[in-house]
């Protein structure tokens, strides 16, 4: 009888290990506001890493970014303000060491950690993309850099969700 | 008490068995009382139940590595809340399934624990899975410390061997990915935790096989979590030396014991390897020189780099006590033990000086004493292969040491020659040697 015990036991805790991969994710989906952001070209520029397409933000470079980078150490968490352009996609506003408190209705912050020559990253950089389209959204992405467009979701601890690439009329979501 | 006795031993014995009734030396009844003895009639019966459940567990590997595979090739035509249910079930199946057929209804035991073998491989793949669904961001090595921590705790609740391998295996993989990605000082926490999640289920089903991984993944983690960005070498160098001394005492209280005999070798193995390695590495002068120089950044060394080579040589130091007490009484013991302390003492001592040429000399001593001590004990033990261990370590030594100091051709040609005239009339010697004491034997 104890060993079944023992066995069901290690089958719990395989099944937790397992629903616990996803569960940030899971959480900052069901929460988070949906906000569009505008993609930059990612040094070196090459889109494709094995099964996942790599993407850069505006927001990864942000503000006068050659400036203001020399204030963070590698691997250090920041905060980054984020505010609505007129077309739609969110800008930043400000970047923090300390979560910025008493923010503006239309201001959300966004987490992200110093990453050196990535800029900041916030943990939406790669998207699994199925093997049939990854030549098809390689193509769209190298024609298309400046008007691709990420749907992401952010919850109320910062904490971002990928969840669409749009490039014009085409919505590639997986 | 009955002794463990190998397989092909029996398996030589039943085909005598009858040749010896024929030519008259054994009777029937002695013939029978042997087989009985022996467990014979079961030796058909064993070897195809083993054959089979290395079948089993070789299939189970197979379609592991197909599962993974599936991951890596990205199935996306499935809606992901079936995706997952799918992949939760394929594992669940897979262990309910080798539960029952094994601990259950004991119908087929060895199929049964195969299918908990690759319940654990698609468990390992499943969590790939989860974060390729979930766009889960991280590095391609985080995905095996769960992994590692969801076997470890299967292979105890259902005493699988194989299991735990895998645990040991995919943490030391994590490790690896890990520290040659960030050399950071948490990871000099790693030895630890591999010895206090993999060692204790290691003696509990006293497995050898499991204990050497374990030890060897423990010993390169331990020596690579000392070395790297702001650490300095010479901590790579005591760190591989203290191990070496920890190993090999260790191994000695096990081979001077009966609960884990089978320990031992493999743990004076690994020992004498890493005893040899910082050894060797310190008998070339420009490494004593850098690692001599290299104590100038011990202000710099972070803590958590400094813990693992201190523990290891606390408790090498510690353990020499009983070492020598479970040896006094074995020749061939006291002599291993012997050149384990010589050695580390003469490192030890070297690293302390303040001339690269005095420490490279020193390592030089040690690394002779250990050869000396494997020929010495390959007399005692009647050992070919630590005869030929230490005959290739003396011959390594004189070899670095021509090269490094680059003498004349003239000089070269005639240590060579002498080396190899030296190895040939040394193997010459030991096999007559052999053959005398077999004689006296007889």
């Amino acid at each position: 009888m104890n060993k079944q015990i023992a066995f069901i036991l290690a089958v719990v805790v395989q099944a937790a290990i397992l629903a616990a991969v996803p569960a940030r994710q899971v959480y900052t989906r069901l929460s988070g506001r949906t906000i569009r952001l505008k993609t930059a070209p990612v040094d070196p520029y090459n889109f494709l890493s094995g099964y996942h397409v790599i993407l850069s933000y505006e927001i990864s470079r942000p503000l006068d970014w050659s400036q203001t980078q020399h204030r963070f150490s590698r691997g250090q968490v920041v905060y980054v303000v984020l505010k609505p352009a007129e077309d739609g996609t969110w800008f930043a506003k400000s970047i923090h060491v300390q979560r910025p408190q008493d923010l503006n209705v239309d201001a959300l912050v966004i987490k992200g950690r110093y990453s050196g020559w990535q800029g900041i990253t916030y943990g939406i950089e790669s998207y699994y993309i199925p093997e049939a389209v990854r030549e098809q959204i390689e193509k769209d992405l190298q024609e298309n850099a400046r008007q691709a467009i990420v749907e992401v979701k952010v919850d109320s601890f910062g904490t971002a969700a990928l969840m669409r690439i749009i490039i014009e009329d085409r919505v590639y979501e997986y | 008490m009955k002794e463990a006795v190998s397989a092909a031993f029996r398996r030589h014995l039943k085909q005598q068995l009858p040749v010896l009734r024929q030519e008259g030396l054994i009777t029937t009844d002695q013939e029978l009382a042997i087989s009985d003895r022996y467990s014979l009639d079961r030796l058909a019966y064993e070897s195809t139940h083993k054959l089979i459940a290395v079948i089993y567990t070789v299939g189970a590997f197979l379609i592991g590595i197909g599962v993974i595979s599936f991951v890596a090739a990205h199935w996306t035509a499935i809606p992901r809340t079936f995706k997952v249910s799918l992949i939760s079930a394929a594992m669940l199946a897979a262990h309910l399934a080798g539960y029952y057929l094994w601990k259950v209804s004991r119908k087929s035991p060895s199929l049964g624990h195969a299918l908990i073998i690759l319940g654990t491989l698609i468990f390992g793949a499943n969590i790939g899975l989860m974060a390729q669904i979930f766009h889960v961001e991280g590095r391609w090595n985080g995905a095996f410390l769960p992994w590692s921590v969801g076997a470890i705790v299967m292979a105890w609740a259902v005493q699988s061997t194989p299991v735990a391998v895998i645990a040991i295996v995919t943490s030391f993989i994590w490790f690896l990915g890990g520290i040659g990605w960030n050399h950071q000082a948490g990871w000099s926490y790693y030895p630890f935790a591999a010895a206090a999640a993999f060692l204790p289920y290691c003696f509990w089903r006293r497995s050898a096989f499991a204990f050497t991984l374990s030890l060897f993944a423990i010993a390169v983690a331990a020596v690579l979590s000392s070395t790297g960005r702001g650490q300095t070498g010479l901590l790579l160098g005591v760190s591989s030396a203290a191990v070496g001394l920890l190993y090999s005492c260790w191994g000695l209280i096990a081979a001077g014991g009966e609960r884990f005999k089978s320990f031992a070798a493999p743990a004076i193995f690994l020992g004498f390897l890493a005893m040899t390695i910082a050894v060797y590495m310190a008998s070339f002068q420009k490494v004593a020189g850098e690692w001599l120089y290299s104590r100038v950044e011990f202000d710099n060394v972070s803590l958590p780099a400094a813990v693992t080579p201190l523990v290891a040589l606390v408790v090498g130091i510690v353990l020499v006590v009983p070492a020598a007490f479970r040896s006094r009484t074995n020749p061939a013991a006291a002599k291993i033990l012997a050149a384990a302390v010589l050695s580390f003492i003469l490192f030890l001592v070297g690293s302390l000086t303040f001339s690269q040429f005095a420490f490279a000399l020193l390592a030089n001593v040690a690394l002779f004493a250990l050869g000396a001590a494997f020929i010495w004990t390959a007399r005692d033990l009647e050992d070919r292969r630590l005869f030929w261990s230490g005959v290739i370590l003396i011959a390594l030594m004189i070899v670095s040491r021509t090269l490094e100091y680059e003498t004349g051709l003239l000089v070269k040609a005639v240590v060579f020659t002498a080396g190899g005239v030296a190895i040939i009339a040394l193997g010459i010697m030991y096999e007559k040697f052999l053959k005398t004491r077999r004689i006296a034997h007889e």
